[in-house]
């Protein structure tokens, strides 16, 4: 479907819903069918619910830090949900709406945040591996894991997710460059959001493009209007029946925007203004998909009214229990170090149990 | 086979483990058609086809992609072609190698290897002869092992594939051409027990990978002097077996930690730590350290004035026997 | 009634200043509804509700600086429930590290993971004493400053047997009988039995004897309240009676404070004989080591004899070494000669 047009100039990329900052951009077919589109629709509601109740609960003291997807909803949820269930996931830390397209309780995804431990979930069961906050450093995990999938002749797709900023690092260009050496199937989805914490994509490249950079290495780049659902899911099912085919790795560049702060540590006033992300705010991609699918009649206030209560209702549930969630036994902390038993952690261990009861002990005294 | 050497046992316990098991796989730099640049590897493509293949030259994506393989059950066995290579693998060898057990709550398990030829006394260039196995021991998470012998590089070797934590396995480099009499296969104690390779009464010298042979020779040279030296290789510096220490120390007073590494931070200081903590009452000297000095590894024709040698241990005991 | 206390609003912050209310006292507000904003050293936030009600009161006014934990606001639920949850807290709490409920309020100390074998006496770390080993400690200590000498002699206990045997050796021990003759002899030596206070040397007429005592608690020195008014058997029956008492640990303060004047019986140790260190604040202390039949030399001929070593440790401010000596030979007189035991047996 794209042509090197759209990987290797910045005015060009794929559309499929009709964008308000380009009306006269062409616009290619999906291959969505009408309940796949507003399955998109209510996820893209519900994660929007889901983060905003993020981030209300880092500021009310109960997140040590959250890192906001708002505005790449179409971006996350819409490849999300062209995977196939057997395919892998290697997200960085603000993939949160694939974690749960993936099936992943929203809860368990704060639970880390919460710090109730490093991460809290089966990555197994959702084939989400433990999300990477070392920037691009789980890239390579994605095609190790892609091309002993190969080996063993399976049929899986593994999608590694970046941001634009983490193209610059080493690892991302060795994960890119050994899948293509490999053949091995993986598709690199960077949502170029344009900006990595403060610093711009400028600053990052001086490639056009980001998905001109597969091609130096040998393999499919496609760009994709990250806000346009539709598009998304329909180049993502592209990427991966091309990887899945054996023809290797394919680098999805979907263009979208961070309209959040970084995390909740950041404050986006510092670097940029407010006309600069007013315009995105319009392309905003659930709005996008609202009007696209309301000009078509599908999506009727009733059906508009019911994905939002669906979504406060498991907001509202999930606050509870999150709220409700705790640590459990400190000295867990010495479980999964190593697989056998190591004498210097189990003395340690011990020390810290002494150092416990010395603690209540002290309370029930006093 | 009469006597083999490190090298071929290596290459032995490769080739028997991707015998025994399907999912082990070997790679990295130069590995499959050269056979390695010491030949660890030699002939095991011919055998194994591409279960042993050479990668682009990247060794973070060498380590990288050996995470991803692991954790879809195969155990890879990767070569950092020298010491101070393993430097830009160092993230993912701190970050994800050593934590993810951790980070995933005990669900993923890491099953994979990194060799690493290490250490001085070969007349090489820069960064070809350093001693980084403080970094690794350092790291939760991590098991560092070294063997002193080529047996022990044969068993030890098997015994870390087998293993399902990632080992950091640093091979003695200026050692891989020593020969040892007797066969292959051969069974050493496991990882995570030190060895008495030598026993002794007067004081105890505490050693590992290059330095063992070493510290046999000046048991040997310590004779003359009336002196009855126990030599103890450690084998596997995390875990450290503090109790094989304890026990030496018990019995001779007096310990000399030798290695090429730096002192400061090094090994040495972890042991004379341990020993202060876990045999003050039996220590009739501070435990003492007979290392590198703490300065960038030399040039080639200075290495011999920096690495440890036989007189400067000697002379170690002396100063542990004045006290 | 639910309190907002100010969070942590990223990553290690301390503090935030008020910039404006968004809310007044009185409101009605909603979960996540925003309450205010707040400036703080990395950012501007504004900072959503975590509770539903009515604003009762907003602690803190604008351009004020609230510290991390401090109380934001107080919210009054709509519907009060019967018994409200508790306000999940604010701030993150971890174990040890932090402060409020994290801390722990004294220092414990617990004994080291491990201890090298065989040697665990001799390696323990000064111990943490409580209650009566505390008490003990501490008088030990106090010790430190009195000048102190001792005496001691070789006595020949064979009076001290026969008296014994004679009294039937089930109704009273040795050491119990030597009891009664020491409380005799300190009336004869009346500046061995006395008190130094704050107001100084106080005699007492009154013999308060104390027996020190080994117990899983502690060294104990119980005291036998006017023991010149005790015959001897009763003495010893009440000396045997405390000592138990202070092993089961059932004796009262009382019956632990008081003494005029200290008896260590270290010879049930069995050693033959120490230097007992003054239980303040008498002035002086008997030690007495293990009866044992030894040799002993009288009139130029060697014989065997039950002896005891006794020692007397006393305070060389209030006593010079002639009243010690004289109380060691009247001691030594008597427990040699169970004539002179029966004279002294009872109160007259």
């Amino acid at each position: 479907m794209p042509d090197d047009s759209t990987v290797t100039d910045p005015a060009q990329m794929i559309r499929c819903l009709p964008d308000p900052a380009a009306p006269d951009a062409p616009l290619s077919p999906h291959s969505l069918s009408d309940d796949q589109l507003l399955d998109l629709y209510r996820r893209m509601v519900e994660i929007r619910r889901l983060d905003a109740l993020a981030m209300s609960l880092q500021r009310q003291g109960q997140l040590g830090v959250w890192a906001s997807c708002l505005g790449q909803e179409a971006a996350q949820v819409a490849s999300a949900h062209a995977l196939a269930p057997q395919d892998w996931v290697f997200p960085s830390y603000r993939e949160t709406a694939v974690g749960v397209v993936r099936g992943i309780p929203f809860v368990d995804l704060l639970s880390q945040y919460k710090g109730i431990w490093l991460g809290d979930y089966d990555p197994h069961k959702y084939r989400f591996a433990m999300n990477s906050i070392p920037i691009a450093t789980h890239a390579l995990h994605a095609t190790g894991l892609a091309m002993a999938a190969r080996r063993a002749g399976d049929d899986l797709v593994a999608v590694a997710y970046m941001g634009d900023g983490a193209t610059s690092e080493g690892d991302a260009h060795e994960a890119m460059n050994f899948a293509a050496v490999y053949g091995a199937p993986v598709v690199f989805f960077i949502q170029n959001n344009q900006w990595a914490i403060s610093v711009p994509l400028h600053r990052q490249t001086a490639s056009p493009t980001l998905a001109a950079r597969a091609g130096a290495l040998g393999f499919r780049g496609i760009r994709v209007d990250g806000n346009d659902a539709a598009a998304v899911h329909t180049v993502t099912a592209d990427a991966l029946a091309h990887a899945r085919g054996g023809s290797g790795p394919v680098l999805i560049e979907a263009v979208t925007y961070r309209i959040e702060s970084h995390t909740t540590a950041d404050d986006q006033a510092r670097y940029r203004t407010e006309a600069e992300v007013a315009p995105w705010r319009e392309r905003d991609p659930i709005s996008r998909l609202d009007r696209y699918l309301s000009g078509g009649g599908l999506l009727t206030d009733d059906v508009r009214d019911g994905a939002h209560q669906h979504a406060d209702s498991l907001a509202a549930a999930t606050r509870d229990e999150i709220l409700a969630r705790s640590p459990g036994d400190p000295t867990e902390m010495f479980d999964h170090v190593y697989a056998d038993e190591r004498a210097l952690l189990e003395e340690q261990r011990q020390m810290l149990v002494a150092e416990q009861r010395a603690f209540e002990e002290s309370w029930e005294d006093s | 086979m009469s006597g083999f050497t490190m090298v071929e046992a290596l290459n032995r316990a490769l080739a028997d483990e991707l015998e025994d098991d399907p999912q082990v796989l070997v790679f990295g730099q130069d590995i499959a058609a050269l056979g390695g640049v010491f030949r660890v590897t030699a002939g095991l493509t011919e055998r194994f086809g591409d279960r042993v293949f050479d990668t682009p030259l990247a060794e973070s994506g060498i380590v990288g992609t050996a995470v991803g393989m692991a954790m879809y059950g195969y155990r890879p066995v990767v070569e950092m072609q020298f010491d101070a290579f393993s430097y830009p693998a160092f993230d993912q060898i701190v970050s994800h190698v050593a934590k993810m057990r951790n980070r995933s709550r005990g669900l993923i398990s890491l099953p994979l290897v990194i060799r690493i030829p290490y250490g001085g006394g070969i007349g090489s260039v820069e960064h070809h002869s350093e001693s980084p196995e403080t970094y690794y021991a350092h790291t939760a998470g991590l098991t560092v092992v070294t063997p002193g012998s080529p047996a022990d590089a044969y068993s030890l070797l098997r015994s870390s594939i087998r293993s399902d934590d990632p080992i950091v396995f640093l091979e003695p480099k200026r050692r891989y051409w020593q020969k040892q009499e007797g066969t292959l296969p051969v069974t050493t104690p496991d990882i995570g027990t030190a060895v008495v390779r030598r026993p002794g009464s007067t004081a105890t010298l505490i050693c590992y990978g290059p330095t063992v042979d070493l510290c046999l020779e000046t048991a040997q040279a310590g004779t003359e002097e009336g002196w009855d030296l126990e030599v103890v290789d450690l084998r596997s510096l995390n875990p450290l077996d503090i109790g094989t220490l304890v026990a030496s120390v018990e019995k001779t007073g007096r310990a000399i930690v030798v290695h090429e590494a730096g002192s400061f931070l090094g090994m040495g200081a972890e042991i004379a730590g341990q020993l202060s903590e876990r045999a003050f009452y039996s220590l009739r000297a501070p435990v003492l350290r007979v290392t590198g000095f703490d300065v960038p590894y030399p040039a080639a024709r200075l290495e011999s004035f920096f690495l440890p040698g036989v007189d400067r241990i000697l002379d170690a005991v002396a100063r542990s026997l004045a006290y | 009634m639910p309190t907002f206390e100010l969070p942590d609003l990223g990553e290690g912050l301390e503090d935030a200043e008020i910039i404006r209310w968004l809310v007044a006292e009185g409101d009605t507000v909603t979960i996540d509804q925003e309450i205010v904003e707040v400036e703080t050293s990395k950012a501007s936030v504004v900072i959503p509700s975590p509770f539903a009600g009515v604003v009762a009161s907003l602690h803190a006014s604008e351009g004020e600086v609230v510290a991390v934990g401090a109380p934001l606001v107080s919210i009054q639920p709509a519907d009060e429930p019967e018994e409200p949850p508790p306000a999940p807290p604010s701030v993150l709490v971890g174990y040890g590290a932090t402060s409020g409920p994290g801390r722990r309020r004294r220092r414990v100390v617990a004994d080291p993971p491990t201890r090298p074998p065989g040697i665990e006496e001799r390696r323990r770390p000064p111990p943490q004493l409580r209650g009566a080993a505390r008490v003990m400690a501490s008088a030990m200590e106090s010790t430190l400053t009195i000048p102190d000498a001792a005496a001691w002699l070789q006595a020949d206990a064979s009076g001290l047997y026969e008296a014994r045997r004679e009294l039937g050796s089930e109704q009273i021990t040795t050491f119990g009988l030597l009891l009664r003759i020491v409380v005799v002899a300190l009336a004869r030596f009346p500046t061995l039995n006395a008190r130094y206070t704050a107001e100084g040397l106080i005699v007492s007429p009154a013999v308060h004897l104390g027996v020190a005592t080994q117990t899983d608690r502690g060294l104990l020195v119980p005291v036998v309240e006017n023991a010149q008014e005790l015959g001897g058997l009763a003495l010893g029956q009440t000396v045997a009676a405390l000592v138990q008492s202070a092993r089961d640990g059932v004796l009262a303060p009382a019956e632990l404070s008081g003494s005029t004047f200290s008896v260590s019986n270290y010879g049930a140790f069995g050693v033959d004989g120490g230097h007992p260190i003054i239980n303040p604040p008498n002035v002086a202390i008997l030690g007495v080591g293990r009866f044992a039949d030894r040799s002993w030399v009288e009139d130029g001929s060697l014989g065997v004899r039950p002896t005891v070593e006794l020692t007397i440790a006393f305070d060389h401010r209030f006593n010079d070494g002639s009243v010690p000596s004289g109380f060691l030979r009247y001691l030594a007189d008597h427990v040699a000669d169970a004539n002179a035991i029966r004279q002294v047996l009872n109160p007259s």
